[in-house]
């Protein structure tokens, strides 16, 4: 019995230097993936159209002229060959499109 | 046995870390999807109000609207071929060199672009987040992206739709050198 509790005791020191131990090694791993991947640009999923870069894809439900009514945000861009397109953001264009309801765009020569 | 265990799977753990940083190492190398050959063709923009004055400049700006002469280079965060722009400014091959250069980007809000200038690494420049495109169109006319408009003496003296920026920046200087020849003619 009192060997029993001899071996148990040291079981739980080993186990707890065990623990310590492995505790480190992860925290070490942690950090050193949070440092390695921490400094990665976040992802952006924007639409090309023409030469627009837009939120979501062109809405067929809605026209220019209601894409540039209330809050928008409206810019063109020429693209080769003389083709120019409209781009436009209907709503708060925040950062990541937070705020954006639709997005619409058109080209021409 | 355990350590051992523990150990061997930090390695294991370690090694796809490893494996992963080195794949988006190599992700970021890859270069943005667009054309190989640009479009050489510097092309003249019509609607730009030439021998205007800005009214005012932006604290970004200040240098390059003191100094006389200056390049604005105008992207937009709703335009694809600004990004490569961008790419040609600050990579391939890079302009940091080119001294009167200086960026505005036009956009729906202060932080989209923000995020562009850091997405795009264009710090090295003098910079301008224009919200809404309201100072180049106002004080321009300019609502187009990408576009170059070339101050001299303070005051719009040309105006360019560009898609290749050593076409642009050639250019320009054809242009300067041969301002300062009819100067001293």
């Amino acid at each position: 019995m009192t060997a029993h509790e001899s071996t148990d005791e040291h079981g739980r020191k080993g186990g707890a230097g065990r623990r310590t131990f492995l505790a480190g090694i992860g925290t070490t791993g942690l950090a050193a993936a949070a440092t390695i991947f921490g400094r990665a640009t976040p992802a952006s999923a924007l639409v090309t159209a023409g030469c627009c870069n837009l939120c979501y894809s062109s809405s067929s439900s809605h026209t220019m002229a209601q894409c540039e009514s209330g809050t928008y945000y409206r810019w063109s861009c020429n693209y080769s060959g003389g083709v120019y397109c409209d781009c436009c953001e209907h709503g708060t264009l925040g950062d990541n499109c937070i705020g954006v309801t639709y997005s619409k765009y058109s080209c021409q020569y | 046995m355990l350590v051992i265990f523990g150990i061997a799977l930090l390695v294991v753990a370690a090694a796809v870390v490893v494996l992963f940083a080195m794949l988006g190492e190599l992700a970021t190398r890859i270069p943005a999807p667009g054309p190989t050959r640009r479009d050489p063709v510097v092309q003249p923009l019509e609607e730009a109000r030439r021998g205007g004055v800005p009214a005012y400049w932006p604290p970004g700006l200040r240098q390059a609207g003191g100094d006389g002469d200056s390049v604005l280079i105008v992207l937009s965060t709703v335009c694809s071929t600004c990004a490569d722009i961008a790419f040609q400014l600050t990579e391939e091959p890079g302009h940091s060199d080119w001294g009167e250069l200086a960026v505005v980007v036009s956009t729906g809000s202060e932080s989209a672009g923000q995020s562009f200038i850091t997405q795009h690494r264009l710090t090295a420049f003098r910079w301008f987040i224009d919200t809404g495109g309201d100072w180049i169109s106002q004080q321009f006319g300019v609502r187009v992206s990408p576009t170059a408009l070339v101050l001299t003496d303070g005051r719009l003296s040309s105006a360019y739709g560009f898609h290749d920026v050593a076409a642009l920046r050639a250019k320009i200087a054809a242009e300067r050198s041969g301002s300062r020849q009819k100067e001293t003619a």
